[in-house]
């Protein structure tokens, strides 16, 4: 039942995401890029369902975002990224504190992860870089911005419903953002099982 | 422990699951034919098609909703009509005086030739890939039902934009002609000399014209050659203006950069050629095929 809700939770939010990356962003004509907002998501959701659990969400998000117009590339290439995007957030889940900047940055840099690992796997596939050096670098600057800048207006409020999600009584790791109310239980207890192995080794 | 181990088999099960999906899918040949997974992509298409193109005629309501403030309906009409003027002389300047004498010439025999055989279904773009990624694809609001079907050329007003490639129920996919991994056939006007178009960057094209001796001057305008059987690519389409002569020496080709008539990263109304013109594509070779282009390109009343 609890992954069924996720798996719903994370195709609307993939397609919602999509439609807003692919329609609404290119108007605003944006130099270099355009938001990662299907990265954002997958963000959103790591962060509150831990490493296996937002890999998961990361690959079902890439793969909706292959299958669907106006997407040309092998189909797994996106993802494969968003899995590895989506296990390190989940990871990382504990280093976002109730920081809304530090979330931003965090976002950003993923963003930027995330352009550097979908080149790597064009290179890998012979496709070729579709962007020159500089514009790559460029393009890799413009994405992280303003993935960065998007991550107040996606990340908090997917979060909440990623939490509701796991239903009342679901444990979660840690509140993303500013704009999330919850406080945080420091007590083993509170942190989701994924991750307690994690806190004991420490 | 066993939460770690189990999570390190969910991360490797989805990576190597990815790692499958891409090597049945990979298709090194050219961007936009149909892989192995081509049925699955045109199911996505048919299933999320139709709400981008929801998101697509929203924002033009907004975006009307915007444009219009201040302005009647009168004034969007005005401005459409004068835009539409500009471009029109803006082409009849760039073919030149001899082109031109020469268009009137074959007017007549055009009309009924490639005019008379070019049927276009107009769209709507509704979708862009992110700039980042390095491809140029677009999504517009037509698809089989419309009479869409692969590897039909794309054009505006202006000139080329590019080709069908998937195409589900209610949209298709566009590849533009400045991705990098594109490639048309195209010929310098008037002259003859053919070479072949890929993208550069979102407002450069790269030709290389197969003649290293060839003498062109920046101004010079490129349009299609024409694909055998008028697939993907109809003849006498204008692409762009040559906008720099890089300089190669000892090559075989030589190598222009060219600004597309059509900047796609802001286009709005397209028009796809469901039929292509009547004419032999090898007759498009002949001199005069400047005019057949601005023919092919000119609106639809």
């Amino acid at each position: 039942m609890r992954t069924l809700l996720r798996a719903a939770l994370t195709a609307a939010a993939a397609i919602l995401a999509l439609t807003l990356e692919s329609s609404v962003a290119p108007k605003l004509h944006l130099p270099y890029a355009v938001p990662d907002l299907i990265l954002l998501a997958t963000l959103a959701l790591a962060a509150e369902w831990g490493t296996s659990g937002g890999a998961a969400a990361g690959f079902m998000a890439g793969l909706i975002q292959d299958l669907a117009p106006p997407s040309l590339s092998a189909v797994g290439r996106h993802a494969l990224v968003l899995t590895l995007i989506g296990a390190l957030a989940g990871r990382a889940a504990r280093e976002v504190r109730r920081s809304a900047l530090r979330t931003s940055v965090l976002a950003g840099f993923y963003a930027a992860l995330a352009l550097i690992l979908d080149t790597v796997i064009g290179l890998a596939l012979g496709d070729g870089i579709g962007l020159s050096g500089s514009g790559l670098l460029l393009a890799l600057g413009a994405t992280a911005l303003y993935t960065a800048v998007a991550t107040p207006l996606i990340v908090p409020g997917l979060a909440i419903l990623a939490r509701r999600a796991d239903g009342a009584g679901a444990r979660y790791l840690a509140p993303v953002g500013n704009a999330v109310e919850g406080a945080i239980f420091p007590g083993p207890a509170h942190t989701s099982p994924g991750l307690r192995s994690e806190a004991e080794r420490v | 422990m066993r939460d770690t181990r189990r999570t390190r088999i969910v991360l490797v099960g989805l990576l190597l699951a990815g790692f499958a999906l891409i090597t049945v899918d990979a298709h090194g040949d050219r961007p936009g034919s149909p892989g192995p997974l081509g049925k699955v992509r045109s199911v996505g298409q048919s299933v999320l098609g139709p709400v981008q193109r929801a998101a697509g005629s929203g924002m033009r309501g907004i975006g009307s909703l915007l444009n219009g403030w201040g302005h009647s309906t009168a004034d969007q009409q005005r401005i459409t009509q004068l835009t539409a003027q500009v471009s029109s002389l803006k082409t009849q300047l760039e073919t030149g005086t001899q082109d031109r004498a020469r268009a009137d010439q074959l007017d007549k025999l055009l009309r009924l030739t490639a005019l008379g055989g070019l049927k276009t279904v107009p769209a709507q773009l509704v979708g862009l890939s992110p700039a980042q990624d390095g491809t140029w694809s677009a999504t517009i609001d037509a698809g089989a039902r419309d009479g869409i079907t692969e590897n039909q050329t794309v054009i505006t007003g202006d000139g080329l934009v590019g080709r069908t490639t998937a195409v589900g129920r209610y949209t298709a996919t566009v590849l533009l002609a400045v991705d990098p991994a594109s490639t048309v056939g195209v010929r310098l006007a008037g002259s003859g000399t053919i070479g072949t178009a890929s993208g550069q960057d979102p407002h450069t094209l790269r030709v290389e014209f197969l003649d290293p001796q060839l003498k062109v001057k920046p101004g010079a305008v490129v349009v299609t050659l024409g694909s055998a059987g008028d697939t993907p690519f109809v003849p006498g389409v204008p692409v762009g203006t040559v906008r720099q002569v890089v300089s190669t020496p000892g090559a075989l080709t030589r190598t222009v950069l060219v600004t597309p008539y059509v900047d796609a990263t802001s286009v709005d109304t397209v028009a796809v050629v469901v039929q292509p013109p009547r004419t032999d594509p090898r007759d498009a070779m002949v001199p005069g095929a400047v005019s057949d282009a601005q023919s092919a390109s000119a609106p639809r009343p």
